[in-house]
């Protein structure tokens, strides 16, 4: 540091921090008081949009219906790596073990319809805001990032 | 007393008392870096106690890695700016610097002469005559003895844009007691 420099530097350490008023620390621990208080309140006036168990009930659906869709859906075409032979070992070892009925063209036309996919798009983004808000994190995503 | 570390995980876990006790330690910080970018006590003081209500409600983004004051001052200088900008005077572009930085001597032999409290008034106009972002880059790194590195880090500057922030600033600051100090001191009081 050449010498205008350390001057400065004595003289700004001379001046020092600015004092803020004597109660400033009390007004904002009134004021995350009263924001604690308003995030409770809204958490609780919002009721949630699945319960617990309607919850599960969904999510094991959602699990069952990409459980049929992994094993009824078309292996990629001409897979030979160990991931497409699993794939297609598991497909083979369970739906030989199913109904006859299902080996139909039902669930392909199924799987194939847009309005089903998007069905379970929909699906997954309920239960996605509905597990978001339960966490009380929803109102803080104006907050933006530091 | 409890750690820093031991109130940061309380107010984690929404104890408004714990943040109240962290508000207690880095009031002075805080309030410093917002009245040196906004001028006046109660920009000042709105400026830092939204800092610190935006800080309680982001906390669980603080990784403790870092200093937790540093945390603070990235959210203060933004919401700075955030402000000046909606009230649309702050300049915060950078532009070109010139000439040599050369300390007024006879400035510097006046300021001598001068007792400390006349020293200090002088010095703070002189701060307040600064731009927002020149002001926090001086305070940074001459009061808080940051290096460029920590005060590229809490202002998002460049490293280059930040060393010319710091030249100009003390350019600005030295010629902005200059003047002051040329004149009788009696009208300084």
């Amino acid at each position: 540091m050449n010498n205008s420099k350390d001057t400065l530097y004595q003289l700004i350490q001379e001046v020092g921090h600015s004092t803020p008023p004597v109660d400033f620390s009390q007004r904002v621990t009134s004021r995350l008081t009263d924001f604690a208080a308003e995030q409770k309140k809204t958490r609780e006036s919002l009721p949630p949009l699945i319960s617990g168990f309607g919850k599960w009930i969904i999510v094991s659906f959602l699990a069952a219906v990409f459980i049929f869709a992994f094993l009824f859906s078309e292996p990629s075409a001409n897979g030979s790596g160990p991931i497409s032979n699993l794939m297609k070992s598991i497909r083979s070892a369970t739906t030989q073990h199913l109904p006859s009925i299902l080996d139909a063209s039902l669930p392909v036309f199924i799987f194939d319809s847009i309005f089903f996919w998007a069905f379970l798009a929909f699906a997954a983004m309920a239960i996605a805001a509905t597990l978001f808000q339960r966490n009380g994190t929803s109102s803080q995503s104006v907050i933006g990032s530091y | 007393m409890r750690t820093e570390h031991a109130l940061i995980s309380a107010a984690k876990k929404g104890d408004t008392n714990a943040f109240g006790e962290l508000v207690k330690r880095y009031e002075k910080y805080v309030y410093t870096l917002a009245f040196r970018m906004m001028k006046t006590n109660e920009e000042a003081e709105e400026v830092a106690q939204d800092a610190f209500v935006k800080a309680f409600q982001s906390l669980h983004q603080f990784r403790e890695d870092g200093k937790f004051v540093s945390w603070l001052y990235t959210i203060v200088y933004r919401e700075s700016l955030n402000r000046l900008r909606r009230h649309n005077n702050v300049m915060v572009t950078i532009d070109e610097h010139s000439g040599l930085e050369i300390w007024p001597t006879d400035a510097k032999s006046g300021l001598e002469q001068l007792t400390a409290t006349e020293r200090i008034t002088i010095v703070r106009s002189a701060i307040n005559t600064l731009r927002p972002t020149e002001a926090a880059v001086l305070t940074l790194y001459y009061l808080e003895e940051y290096s460029l590195r920590e005060v590229c880090q809490v202002t998002g500057l460049t490293s280059s844009n930040a060393k010319v922030v710091l030249h100009r600033g003390r350019q600005n600051l030295l010629a902005a007691i200059k003047s002051m100090n040329s004149k009788p001191i009696s009208d300084w009081l």
